[in-house]
């Protein structure tokens, strides 16, 4: 089976941990609550002082919308973790 | 007609109220500008940055904007949001309405506004005189994010 790489993007609170995105490798297709989670398991691996509500709270999105918790990625793509917003 | 940009360049007034539409059916044309204020929650901010994801923050613009139509369906709608650091007293966000009557241009821009601050994938840092900073802490997104204000008798 082909790889699906996942490169998440990060902004808002996330820059702390990162200005360029982070990339993933799934060997099957992963819904998106299960990349958030393999997200903040990476992020709390490694940076102990990270706050792991901070993913809990955040969603995943593509330049489009915002991916529920049950959309399905089966091909390799580029995501935005979206923290809680507060423009305007 | 509907304008929607996000922006890294300072919101000029001037420029913003020659490209918004001047139609001939709208006698009202209303203008919010939001801007960087000095203080917030206690503490004395220096200076502000916004970080925005630019794609799906002008989908999202121009969805609340298509959904301001239940005012503005004859009219016109401008949305420009900056990001980037702004000093005190820039505007960080621009919305102007025009419609026939002032009754539907007050209630389209406050629907605007409301919505891009639950909405719109945008955070706002805030650089305290102190030296610290923090991210302001904000609405969570979720895949149907919309406001319901029973005054503006509006529900999505």
């Amino acid at each position: 089976m082909n790889k699906i790489e996942v490169e998440i993007k990060l902004f808002g609170a996330f820059r702390k941990y990162g200005s360029l995105p982070i990339r993933f490798e799934f060997s099957e297709a992963k819904t998106s609550a299960e990349v958030k989670a393999v997200l903040g398991e990476y992020l709390q691996k490694t940076f102990p002082e990270f706050d792991k509500e901070l993913v809990q709270t955040s969603v995943l999105a593509n330049d489009k919308m915002v991916l529920s918790h049950s959309n399905l990625i089966e091909q390799s793509c580029q995501l935005a973790v979206l923290p809680p917003v507060c423009g305007g | 007609m509907i304008k929607c940009s996000i922006q890294t360049t300072v919101i000029v007034e001037s420029a913003l109220h020659s490209e918004h539409a001047i139609l001939p059916q709208c006698g009202a044309e209303v203008w919010f500008f939001g801007r960087v204020r000095n203080h917030n929650l206690g503490r004395q901010v220096r200076s502000v940055e916004y970080d925005a994801f630019g794609p799906l923050c002008e989908n999202v613009f121009r969805e609340i904007a298509e959904e301001s139509r239940k005012w503005s369906s004859n009219g016109a709608v401008t949305i420009v949001h900056r990001h980037g650091l702004l000093e005190i007293g820039e505007i960080s966000v621009a919305i102007g309405v025009s419609t026939p009557h002032r009754d539907e241009a007050y209630k389209a821009s406050r629907y605007i506004i409301e919505q891009i601050k639950v909405r719109a994938p945008i955070w706002k840092k805030e650089n305290y005189i102190d030296g610290e900073s923090e991210w302001v802490k904000g609405h969570e997104l979720c895949q149907h994010a919309h406001f319901h204000d029973p005054e503006l008798d509006l529900h999505t």
